[in-house]
Parts: structure tokens; sequence; C-alpha cells
């Protein structure tokens, strides 16, 4: 335990040299204080608080509407929408979507004020997801690489704890230190909120299992590949396209599907049907994970399934990969 | 428990490309005892080294560490290792990186501490503890990893090139601390190319070449091995007449710088009446001594005898 705990604590060590985890930490940082200056509370006569932004004179109907959307959507069947070929389906699609409002409206007893809080929080996590994912990318490409640089990780082989050991300490090393940094946001963003406008919006930090297991699986892919390779560059490349493929042309790709565009191409159609289980699909899985911040009963279980797969597969490869390998 | 330190067992290593840089090593070296390695570039030294401490996996064969089996982590326990051309963490002080080795090695709290601040002392870095080792010279980077090489008391203890970039000073600092850690009852393993080193330090040296293990015994048993056993004085004299130089050198004589000759003689027996032959010439005698063949003479013979010392003498 103290060897792993040591090998965690050099990875913080290295992440802090880089320049990338500064713009990391003040993007972050940035992004959560102006999160925080943009609302305001707008107290009402009955005595209530609604919120909205500080350039408006009223709270925000967009932001407490946008609640509602995504609960009615979550529980309609969002990739409907794209679903609506003809005008029999559009007329079935309103008529569930208007019941779905309806049984929104009925379950979901949250106040008004919370609705804006937790909508405008999900689209800030939205924000903070995407940036803190690339700028990670950035950080933790460079760790395996220059872990194996030659001369520096003999010593680190000659004490007496087994590869495997050394390998997922690295990788444990490398999640911590995102997990820390994106709670440190989370905290930031939630006080700053809460004292702000009286919403404490707790599930903001229901956002974070799923990101910090996004963000897992993307530096387990780059560390295998960070083994095989032992080139930084390479990694940051490769880990950039496979998020980007896994993020927007996998989502286009589904929306395509959903649509029906690709039904006049059977090869196409069955490729988009295989490739969600065979790619983890990024966007998906930041739905999955932004959408905790609103309390609706939505989690999608195929681009976790297919990412648990690659992260199994990806963990597997790299730590034979740098048990075999001599140094 | 076993009496030796390392024991290995016909070892082979093949790199890809089918480079064989061990070909059946099989050594043994005791408890408590300071072993040399040499060997010209490329021999192989390195990756013995490498492979009894798991860096590299061996090809076939067998090898124990303490008595352990080198492919059980168990066997890296109560082992200290100095690599050649290290590269520590820059970002990390002097007492950081013994710290982050330390723990590594299972070391913790106020043991740790104290373990970290007695080794800095020992090689003379207390003072500089606290500084990043990217301001450091080679020679106090060398000084550091030889620190962490002795945390935790090992039992065993490998330095490649230990003394690589250090001062003459630094140096003899440094083969204090060698002998400070054998008359503690470590062992200490050392690949140095500086044989003159080897030759103070070590109780037993080994030559490899080519990946093979050509010798293995004391330094005087590799040396005399290689002189033949031939006795020989070296003589500082005055001017010898032409005559007097002509019997010496029919008898073997050469001369050496320094007005020296060097002469080989029967037996100590055979001393006095040289003196006597030369003091009846008039000879003036400033100095007479045994001559030893230094352990470099030995290895460039026995690398020699081998097919090279990789120079191109004509």
């Amino acid at each position: 335990m103290n060897a792993w705990l040591a090998i965690v604590g050099d990875t913080w060590r290295q992440s802090r040299q880089q320049v990338v985890f500064f713009i990391m930490l003040g993007l972050l940082a940035l992004i959560a204080i102006v999160s925080i200056v943009v609302v305001k509370p707008f107290p009402q006569t009955d005595g209530s608080v609604r919120v909205g932004f500080v350039t408006q004179d009223e709270p925000s109907r967009a932001l407490e509407g946008m609640w509602l959307d995504a609960y009615a959507m979550s529980l309609v069947g969002e990739d409907r929408a794209f679903e609506l070929f003809d005008e029999a389906e559009a007329a079935k699609f309103d008529e569930d979507l208007r019941a779905a409002y309806d049984k929104a409206t009925a379950v979901a007893d949250v106040p008004l004020a919370r609705r804006a809080v937790e909508s405008f929080l999900y689209n800030v996590a939205g924000v903070i997801y995407l940036v803190s994912m690339l700028l990670f990318l950035a950080a933790c490409s460079g760790y395996l690489p220059n872990m194996l640089e030659a001369g520096a990780l003999d010593v680190v082989l000659a004490k007496p704890i087994d590869r495997f050991s050394i390998y997922f300490a690295k990788i444990l090393g490398g999640v911590a230190f995102y997990a820390a940094a994106i709670l440190i946001t989370y905290v930031i963003l939630f006080t700053g909120i809460g004292l702000r406008t009286g919403v404490w919006a707790g599930r903001v930090f229901y956002v974070m299992p799923l990101q910090i297991f996004a963000a897992a699986l993307l530096y387990t892919i780059v560390a295998a590949l960070g083994v095989q390779t032992r080139n930084t560059t390479l990694c940051l490349i490769v880990g950039f396209f496979f998020y980007v493929i896994g993020d927007s042309l996998l989502e286009g790709l589904r929306i395509a599907q959903a649509a029906g565009v690709l039904e006049a191409w059977p090869v196409l159609d069955r490729i988009g049907r295989t490739i969600p289980w065979l790619l983890p699909n990024f966007s998906l899985l930041k739905q999955n994970a932004i959408s905790s911040v609103l309390a609706i009963p939505l989690m999608r279980w195929e681009p976790i399934a297919t990412a648990t797969a690659w992260m199994a597969i990806a963990l597997g490869f790299g730590s034979w990969r740098f048990w075999r390998t001599d140094y | 428990m076993s009496e030796l330190a390392i024991q290995t067992v016909d070892l082979r290593k093949v790199y890809r490309g089918r480079i064989e840089a061990l070909r059946g090593v099989s050594l043994r070296v005791e408890r408590g005892c300071c072993f040399g390695l040499l060997g010209p570039n490329g021999a192989g030294k390195s990756t013995l080294v490498k492979t009894l401490l798991s860096i590299v996996r061996p090809t076939s064969g067998t090898a124990t560490l303490l008595g352990h089996d080198i492919r059980s982590a168990k066997a890296r326990v109560g082992v200290g290792y100095l690599p050649e051309g290290h590269r520590f963490p820059r970002y990390l002080t002097a007492r950081g990186v013994c710290e982050y080795f330390g723990r590594l090695a299972g070391l913790n709290g106020k043991a740790l501490v104290r373990e970290v601040g007695e080794k800095l002392e020992t090689v003379g870095l207390a003072d500089w503890a606290d500084k990043k080792i990217a301001k450091f010279s080679k020679g106090m980077t060398q000084r550091v990893g030889v620190a962490q090489a002795l945390l935790g008391e090992p039992k065993l203890i490998f330095l490649d090139e230990p003394t690589d970039g250090v001062d003459p000073v630094g140096r003899a600092g440094l083969h204090f601390v060698m002998r400070q850690a054998t008359e503690r009852g470590s062992t200490v393993f050392i690949n140095s190319h500086l044989l003159s080193e080897l030759e103070g330090l070590c109780d037993q040296v080994a030559i490899v070449h080519r990946g093979e293990l050509l010798q293995q015994g004391s330094v005087s048993d590799i040396t005399t091995a290689v002189g033949g056993g031939a006795f020989i004085i070296r003589v500082r004299t005055g001017n010898l007449s032409e005559g007097l130089w002509e019997r010496l050198s029919s008898r073997g004589a050469k001369r050496e710088a320094d007005d020296f000759f060097a002469m080989p003689l029967g037996g100590e027996d055979d001393i006095s009446p040289l003196i006597d032959e030369l003091r009846a010439a008039a000879v003036p005698i400033y100095a007479v001594q045994p001559k030893r063949v230094r352990l470099e003479e030995a290895f460039v013979e026995i690398i020699r005898e081998k097919g090279g010392t990789g120079v191109v003498q004509r």
C-alpha cells in the first residue's frame, strides 16, 4: 500500500510540473467563477425565490423550462425526436410528449429556483466535462512515456513491487489527479451557486462518477499506447482522435441512425448499428454524466458497457505489455 | 538462509534481433563481500545486473538474490540499486528522491525520515537535501543515487558505475561509504570501468566478455594467474654502464620510466645478489620494490586473449 501511495503521489507531483495542469485548473476555476457570477436570485412577492441571469431583469423561464423539457424528453425517449418520418408518427410523438409533460409536471414537484439552478448546472457541467477531458488528455499523455524514459524507471522496477502494481498505481494516480481537479471545481461551483442563489444543488456531484469513468477510459487507452510506443505526442494525437471519434462521429452516426438516414445504405446502416457496441460513445457518456444534475430517470447503459469493455481491454493490454517488456 | 547473496546458473539473455547479451553466466557471490564486475563496453555487465533485478527478463537459466528466485518480487526486498545513467525526476528535491524510493522499498513514517536524513548526510548532501536535483551537478546527482540505494540498510547493493562524474574527493567519500556498507555486513556489487577503484575496494571480481564469464576470484588470484606466478622487482638506480645493462637485459631486465628497470627473479632470495651486483659496479640504488601485475593489466591481457580489446593494435 505504501508503494502504491508513493507512485500515486509521484504522478500527482509529475502533473504539477506540467503547464497544462495549471491551464486546466485555471480554466476550470474560471468556468466555475464565471458561472457563479452570471446567476442571481430574484425574490418573489410571495416570499419564494426564482433564479435568472445578471443580464436580465426577471427570472429565466428558459432555464426553468429546460428542466421540464429534459424530464419530459427522458420519459418519451430522446431518440424519437429524430424519427419523425410521417405525420402519423409526428402526431404520435406529440401526443406522447404532452403526456410526458403532464407526468413530469405531476411527478416532479421541484421548486422553480431549483429547476433553474439544476438546468444551469447541467449546462455548466457539460462545459466542464469537455474542457477537463481535453486538458486531462493533454496532461496524461506523457505520464507513461515519461516514466518509461531510459534511466527513470530502473530504480522503480528494482524495488520489491510487481509490475502490475506499478502500472495500476500509475493509472490510479492519474485518475486521482483528475478526480481531485474536478472535485475542487464542483465544490467551488456548488458553494458559490448555493451562497448566491440559496439553492444547494448537491446533485452536481453526481456528475463526477461517470465523468471520472470517461476520463479513466481515455487515460487507460493513452497509457496502453504509451507503454507500446513511449511517445507522448503520438499518445496525445491518437487519444484526441479517439475522443473526437467517440464523441462527435459516433454521436452523428447515432443521430443519423435514429433518423433513418442510413436506411438507404444497408452497409452503412449495419455499421451504424454495430459501431455503438464496438466503440465507446463519449457523447452519450457525457449526457449520462451531466444528466445526473437533473433529477430525471435517464441512463443509457450501452455506452457504459462498451466503455467498460474498452477499459478492461486497454488495462489488460497495457499492463501485459508493461509486464513483458525489457527496460 | 542461503550463504550466497547472488547465484546464477547458466543465465542467458537474448534480445530481439538475436543479440546474445548473456551466454550462460554462472556466478556465485558470497554474502558480505564487495564484488566487482569488470568487462569492456557491451560485455553484458549492465544486462546481468538488470536481469538479476528483473528489469530485463532472462531467456533461460535461473538466478537467486539472497536465496529468493529473481522472478519473485520478494527477491528484491532488502536490495538497493544505483543504475548507470539514471534520470531521477528533476522536479524532486534530494530528500524527495530518497523519500520516493524509500517508500517504494517499504519504508515509511519516522523510520523513513530518519533514514533519508542519515543517508543524505552520509553522502555529504545534508545541506542540499531540500534543493531540487535539477540544480545539481552530475556528481551530486550521483551521490543522491548512492543515498537512495543505501536506504533501509539493504543486504545487497548494486552500484552501476557509482563514481561516474564524481570528483576525486567525492569519490574517496563514496569509497568510504561502500566500505562501511560491507563492514555492516551488506554485499556490495559494483560495475565499474575504473579498475583501480575496484582493485582497492573489492574482495572478489569477475570478468565478463561478450556475455560470457571469463574469470572469477580475488584480485590477487586474477593478477597472479595473468602474471604466471613470476616474481618481478623494480629497481631505481643511477647510471648503469653498458656492460652491466647488457648483463642485466640478457637476464630479462627491461627499462621503465623514471630510471626504473624491471627484472624477473627466481624468488625473494635472488634480491640480495642482484643488489650486491649493482653495488659492486658502484651503481647508486634509490628504490627496490616488488612489481605487481595491476588488475587493469590483467584485465586487458585476459580480454586480449579472448579476442581483443576493441582497439586495433598495429
